[in-house]
């Protein structure tokens, strides 16, 4: 055998030529270049990037690949096992895509499926670098999974219908009854009338100090215009990320606007007329050194989500919010100070750490009042936030999460597919939005959020085996025509 | 004669490595990533020193 080998080996030999050789060679080179430009190009329109994660040796003939390091690496056990959280990912790609399908393969700790009621896994996609804003998409939830094994299901293409009791056939017909109070949604935007009931449009003005940074707030309004007047300043006096303002009714954006501000103080009127009788979302976005100086409503409702950040306070701070558990952080250390949540105090005794403060959730239905003598704070709760008990109301439907209180929910609308199984490894697919995410010279940035895992137990874990990213976008063709439209 | 024949190679070989060099290096400069992603250069420098070695102290005057 051997010898047979040797002697087409040596026929091979006795017949090349010089000539042969280099066209072979340069033939090769020039193989090469077109392959690697397919692949940078992707003229489909479609690629596919597996990485895998378990691999402890060295790959000595490949490349980086595209996966840019799991970090930071103090959340991480043995490079693929996350301890904290949450932790970030680049990938990056040659070019611009409109989706991916991200397949992940992955293992939870025994300890972590012991010791966790509520288990809940997320990734996202950057989609804005000032504000540090994530499109988060549901990768695992334990309570989801069990209500979709015993609860009565009724699936609407992706959205499904979980009822404790069968009450209703499908889910419009659900929907059209307008009553969701024990009702939660799961990654699942529910656009419904809210009808605030007894509202009459009054005089009075709600006035707001002192916001630092980005923030959002839900306004009420019937039979008026939107009138909120917010005066501006800027603490470093730096021309670049002006305000920029968005209102939203019923998800849809309906009014946007950038603001030019030449000097560090600036005014903006918002004044928008013949509006239908609804909540509005108003969103500021700005980076941290922009402070709100006065926010004036002449719209009488007005509740802030989920944050609260005051500074330069000279009267202490006193707010309301319909949740029980805060995270308050202090960034100054002349603001360090107590905390009064309705009659119990708290300590805020270091600044840069975020300190979780909660008491008894006795009032149901009342609001728990949090005022503090500090000259500023960074307030956070899952809920919501007003400056004054009458400018209080809550338009929103409990999200599910781990303090919903599963007594009282009935129903859940959701978005979401439970992972398979594979031995001890789920496989979960996630579809996301690319068409504004941020891709700068890294790729793009993704995270992958496990809230209950705090880096203090290192068998509390999930072990990352297989990354999978399927990109899709516009193809060769299209993108030409497309150029050639434009001109 | 064999002996030849193979400096004649790998010179050739020397040659092709070190235009191989210079396409990556001003392909990765052009379209960053475009060959880092795939593969490995290094290895590419390695070969090319071992035949610029065999290529030095073979060469005929």
């Amino acid at each position: 055998m051997i010898e047979v080998f040797l002697f087409f080996l040596l026929k091979i030999w006795h017949n090349l030529n010089m000539k042969k050789v280099r066209y072979f060679l340069y033939g090769f080179l020039v193989f090469i270049v077109i392959l690697l430009a397919v692949f940078y190009i992707v003229p489909t329109g479609k690629i596919t990037y597996k990485q895998d994660l378990s691999k402890k040796y060295f790959n000595f003939l490949g490349g980086r690949g595209f996966l840019h390091k799991i970090s930071p690496e103090e959340r991480l056990l043995e490079d693929n096992k996350i301890i904290g959280d949450p932790v970030y990912f680049n990938f990056r790609t040659s070019r611009n895509f409109s989706k991916v399908k991200m397949t992940l393969k992955y293992k939870l700790s025994s300890a972590v499926l012991g010791n966790n009621e509520y288990l809940n896994i997320e990734t996202g996609v950057l989609m804005d670098k000032a504000n540090w804003r994530y499109n988060l998409y549901p990768v695992f939830n334990k309570k989801m999974n069990e209500v979709l094994n015993e609860w009565n299901i009724i699936k609407n293409e992706q959205t499904v219908l979980a009822q404790k009791d069968k009450n209703y056939s499908s889910l419009e017909d659900f929907l059209n009854q307008k009553n969701f109070s024990s009702t939660v949604l799961y990654n699942y935007n529910l656009n419904y009338d809210y009808i605030l009931p007894d509202y009459e449009v009054d005089d009075k003005i709600v006035d707001v100090y002192n916001l630092k940074g980005s923030y959002s707030f839900y306004t009420y309004i019937k039979n008026e215009d939107l009138k909120i007047d917010f005066s501006f300043l800027n603490e470093k006096v730096s021309a670049n990320n002006q305000p920029s303002i968005f209102v939203y009714y019923q998800n849809q954006l309906i009014f946007e606007d950038a603001l030019s501000i030449k000097d560090s103080l600036g005014n903006f009127n918002l004044f928008l007329s013949d509006l239908p009788e609804g909540v509005y979302k108003v969103e500021i976005k700005v980076d941290d050194d922009w402070l709100t100086k006065k926010l004036s409503s002449h719209n009488s409702k007005m509740v802030f989500i989920n944050k609260v950040w005051l500074n330069d306070l000279s009267t202490g701070l006193k707010i309301w919010s319909n949740k029980n558990n805060f995270k308050i952080k202090s960034f100054s250390a002349q603001c360090l100070s107590d905390v009064k949540i309705n009659n119990e105090t708290f300590l805020v005794d270091e600044i840069y750490k975020q300190f979780d403060f909660s008491i008894e959730d006795i009032k149901k239905e009342a609001l728990n009042e949090i005022s503090s003598d500090s000259c500023g704070l960074l307030i956070e709760t899952n809920g919501l936030f007003a400056f004054s008990e009458d400018s209080f109301f809550n338009p929103i439907i409990s999200k599910l999460n781990e303090e919903s209180d599963w007594n009282n929910i009935n129903t859940i609308i959701a978005n979401y597919e439970p992972p398979k199984q594979e031995n001890d490894y789920y496989i979960s697919e996630i579809e996301m939005d690319l068409h504004s995410a941020v891709r700068d010279k890294d790729g793009y940035r993704f995270l992958i959020s496990a809230p209950f895992l705090k880096k203090s137990n290192n068998n509390e874990y999930i072990e990352l085996k297989e990354i999978n990213m399927e990109f899709e976008g516009s193809n060769l063709i299209n993108k030409i025509s497309s150029i050639i439209n434009k001109e | 004669m064999i002996g030849d024949k193979i400096i004649k190679y790998n010179q050739e070989l020397f040659y092709f490595f070190s235009l191989a060099i210079v396409v990556f290096f001003l392909l990765e400069i052009f379209f960053p990533g475009i060959v880092l992603a795939y593969f490995n250069v290094n290895i590419l420098l390695v070969l090319w020193l071992i035949n610029f070695i065999f290529f030095v102290f073979n060469k005929k005057d």
